[in-house]
């Protein structure tokens, strides 16, 4: 009896069961208008006259990265019963553990927005490319366009050979992506628009205390610049390079388990 | 059962809501949880329900921490909010998401409470009037069949047929392994269908007492005119001249007034 009190299969088969039922007609619209919202972006980009230059593969990379913040907006739009009074009490009072409420949550808006996210991407972007190419067929001159690949994305972030890096960036994104559904919690109205403030504020307390530093230890230091001396540490690794990446490394689970005990101690 | 013991609560540190409040209650009753307000009734549904936590003090309900929260406690516990709403489903797509997720539900007492409160399950929740909604609400927690029923003001919004039959549905639904808690101001309400009542003000139990017992002590009636012989306790004017509570004689009994006596007891005279 007790093994259950944190997880239960079949309870928790039935909670995803009860979120779909009641939020199919949601997740299809959402994942409707990010279809179109896609192509519409994706395609306004390619070349569809005579005169345009070509579309390179790495043209994708910013425009995959703009993307990135609609995935974004979608996780920080998790935990939708907290953003009332009257659904918080239902939500709470639902007889499953938090653990597997904050599951279900995690499984629906991370796990699977972030493989839909990559699948629309995909479709979206093969999809501008045919219709470019079609609306093109009538030109003599065609510009070339390239096809999105994910191994686009990938030499992206290999950037030098440097395995450290890429696993950080990509450690930064996850990092960033359980950042916005966990501080979600704290935050009733318009917690995306809160999530967006607190990530500035971030940026901005973590500069100013970088920049205090700089002044306490390098004193030679001038106004609002940084001095960070860098220096190769280990296997070619430069100390900023291991700072950065050991906060992206373990900053994930820090804020994993932040928005946990936020929604099991979650008060009315 | 409900155990509360040496309770204190506060939303602001400067002045405590509950302080040292204990209360018990078991099952197989349903209680009337009286109290004028802000006298902290929502607040003590919320703290038994789990909702909130208290700052120091035990509650136990049914064995289990409220605000713990174990699943297993959250399904045998269902709350009627004061203020509810619903996703844009059916009534059926409601209670096929929703009724899994109690092991006691029981859809054949749904069916019928639905055929008494007349409603359709295919008919759209938000589309329903305030009372058809909370209607649905009760009937949906009574099939629930949990042992701890939360109802906070369950005839807010009801029509004068719709609250006869809830109290007629409430009192032949409810099992003796089964309690409810009834907060509202609404007391005529309930009048006829709770076992006890308990009342609060300002976070501190002034009055808790079984109805059999109110009626062995107590004596309503109304009467044209009264004298001091008559040992009025409390009086109240009304159209045939005074509504009066008084010590009961032993040899006859009444109805309780319920209204009046949550007046007699907030003005300290029972």
């Amino acid at each position: 009896m007790e093994s259950t009190r944190f997880f239960s299969l079949s309870r928790f088969a039935l909670l995803m069961h009860n979120d779909i039922l009641l939020n199919y007609k949601k997740y299809l619209l959402t994942i409707a208008g990010a279809f179109i919202l896609g192509y519409i972006i994706l395609f306004i980009q390619m070349p569809i006259r005579e005169i345009d230059s070509n579309f390179k593969a790495t043209q994708y990379i910013p425009i995959f990265t703009v993307c990135l913040f609609g995935l974004g907006a979608f996780i920080g739009m998790s935990f939708p019963a907290l953003n009332s009074k009257t659904d918080t009490i239902t939500y709470l009072l639902m007889p499953a553990s938090a653990f597997e409420k904050f599951m279900s949550q995690f499984l629906i808006r991370i796990v699977a927005g972030t493989i839909l996210f990559f699948l629309i991407f995909w479709i979206d972007a093969h999809l501008a490319k045919t219709t470019a190419l079609f609306v093109l067929r009538k030109f003599e001159h065609i510009p070339q366009i390239a096809s999105f690949e994910f191994a686009i994305i990938y030499r992206s972030i290999y950037m030098n050979n440097n395995s450290l890096m890429m696993f950080g960036i990509i450690f930064m994104l996850v990092s960033t992506g359980i950042y916005i559904f966990s501080v979600r919690m704290f935050f009733k109205k318009m917690p995306v628009v809160k999530i967006v403030i607190s990530i500035v504020s971030l940026f901005i307390i973590a500069f100013l205390l970088m920049v205090l530093l700089s002044h306490i230890f390098y004193p030679e230091t001038v106004g609002m610049r940084l001095t960070i001396p860098e220096r190769k540490v280990v296997l070619n690794h430069s100390n900023v390079e291991i700072w950065l990446c050991s906060i992206f490394y373990c900053s994930w689970l820090f804020f994993l388990a932040l928005g946990y005990f936020k929604l099991k101690e979650k008060q009315l | 059962m409900i155990q509360i013991k040496n309770l204190s609560f506060y939303y602001k540190k400067k002045s405590p809501l509950f302080n040292d409040f204990s209360l018990q209650l078991e099952s197989g009753c349903i209680v009337g949880l009286l109290g004028k307000n802000g006298a902290g009734k929502s607040t003590l549904l919320s703290l038994i329900t789990g909702l909130i936590q208290p700052q120091s003090g035990e509650i136990n309900v049914n064995g289990f921490t409220p605000f713990s929260r174990n699943p297993n406690f959250l399904s045998d516990i269902y709350m009627v909010p004061e203020e509810f709403s619903f996703p844009h489903v059916s009534i059926a797509t409601y209670v096929k998401a929703f009724s899994p997720l109690y092991p006691a539900f029981d859809h054949k007492k749904l069916q019928g409470i639905f055929e008494e409160f007349e409603l359709l399950p295919a008919s759209n929740l938000n589309k329903l009037s305030h009372g058809q909604r909370k209607k649905f609400l009760i009937a949906f927690a009574l099939s629930t069949n949990c042992k701890v029923l939360v109802l906070d003001e369950p005839t807010n919004g009801l029509d004068i047929p719709s609250k006869s039959q809830f109290r007629k549905i409430l009192v032949s639904s409810v099992t003796d392994e089964q309690m409810v808690l009834i907060s509202t101001h609404q007391v005529k309400d309930i009048d006829t269908i709770i076992d006890k009542v308990v009342v609060i003000d300002n976070g501190v139990i002034i009055y808790q007492e079984n109805t059999n017992e109110i009626t062995r002590k107590l004596y309503f009636d109304t009467v044209s005119s009264f004298t001091d012989s008559d040992q009025v306790l409390y009086s109240e004017r009304c159209p045939f001249g005074y509504r009066v509570v008084k010590h009961a004689n032993g040899e006859t009994e009444s109805n309780i007034d319920i209204e009046l006596l949550f007046n007699a007891i907030i003005h300290k005279t029972i």
